[in-house]
């Protein structure tokens, strides 16, 4: 088994350079909880229910701080969420894609200025497709 | 005198899905607009690259007549694949370099052509792109040179 070390950003069609290793996300399906329901004797049934408000996909990285990016981040806030994401990764055994709609930024995000300092960008979404 | 097409529109043969204003879109076609100077140095390469791959030994003169309706840009392309003199490979990567230029290319007409989208093309399309606009832009204007240069030659 290989393991998937890094994928290509895509943003609004344009590929972003992001810190190695910044790289999550999340599916999109959401919470979930389960409740034990009692039949009598004893004995119980399980209930399933899906938390509908928590089912976003979370992309989260970071990136080089460069005036582009800057720029870049400053122009993805003011879109609200109509950007769209794409990650695309793969290791010889197969690849990986994910597509993250209605995107928008939400953080108050920190631009970090020094030798190795970044802009940490948490984005919420539609579920990944 | 000849009048300057200013844009084009190309209708993808194969589809794919781009991003727009948080959605995906099928990108149904390619609108490139006229190079300007801010090209120039794309254009020069593209240029000579067709007149490199004219046929040498022979007179050959365009046409001053026939207008970019007589030109393929299919055969353009084909032109370009046989000569000894072009690399079509160098040749399309410079297109697609300059296709991806701010104010050149863009998406069902309000997207911007970025790199990422360019690299989505298929090849059919990328070369049919690349020839209709050797034939609109690059060729048009060594046409419009010609007359100019025939009525001027006529009024001497």
């Amino acid at each position: 088994m290989i393991q998937l070390t890094d994928a290509a950003v895509i943003a609004n069609n344009e590929v972003v350079a992001i810190i190695a290793n910044s790289l999550k996300y999340t599916e999109g399906f959401g919470e979930q909880t389960m409740r034990a329901a009692s039949i009598g004797g004893g004995k119980t049934e399980p209930i399933y229910a899906n938390d509908v408000e928590t089912s976003l996909s979370d992309l989260m990285f970071e990136l080089p701080t460069t005036p582009e990016n800057i720029a870049l981040v400053r122009s993805w806030k003011a879109n609200t969420n109509q950007n769209a994401f794409q990650i695309a990764g793969s290791t010889p055994e197969g690849e990986v894609t994910r597509t993250f709609t209605q995107a928008a930024v939400l953080n108050n995000y920190e631009v970090g200025i020094g030798s190795e300092t970044s802009i940490p960008v948490e984005i919420k979404s539609n579920p990944a497709i | 005198m000849q009048d300057m097409m200013t844009k084009f529109e190309y209708d993808l043969t194969k589809q794919f899905d781009v991003m727009v204003r948080g959605q995906l879109e099928p990108a149904i076609s390619v609108t490139l607009n006229a190079p300007s100077s801010k090209n120039i140095t794309e254009c020069s390469i593209l240029k000579q690259a067709f007149f490199r791959s004219l046929p040498k030994g022979e007179d050959v003169e365009l046409n001053p007549d026939a207008t970019v309706d007589d030109m393929d840009g299919d055969e353009i392309i084909i032109l370009l694949s046989m000569s000894d003199s072009v690399e079509l490979g160098e040749v399309l990567a410079v297109a697609k370099k300059l296709f991806s230029s701010t104010g050149i290319g863009s998406i069902n007409g309000d997207t911007k052509l970025t790199s990422e989208l360019i690299n989505m093309i298929s090849m059919d399309d990328l070369e049919s792109m690349v020839g209709k606009y050797l034939v609109n832009f690059i060729l048009a204007s060594a046409l419009k040179r010609m007359k100019q240069k025939q009525l001027e030659a006529s009024q001497t």
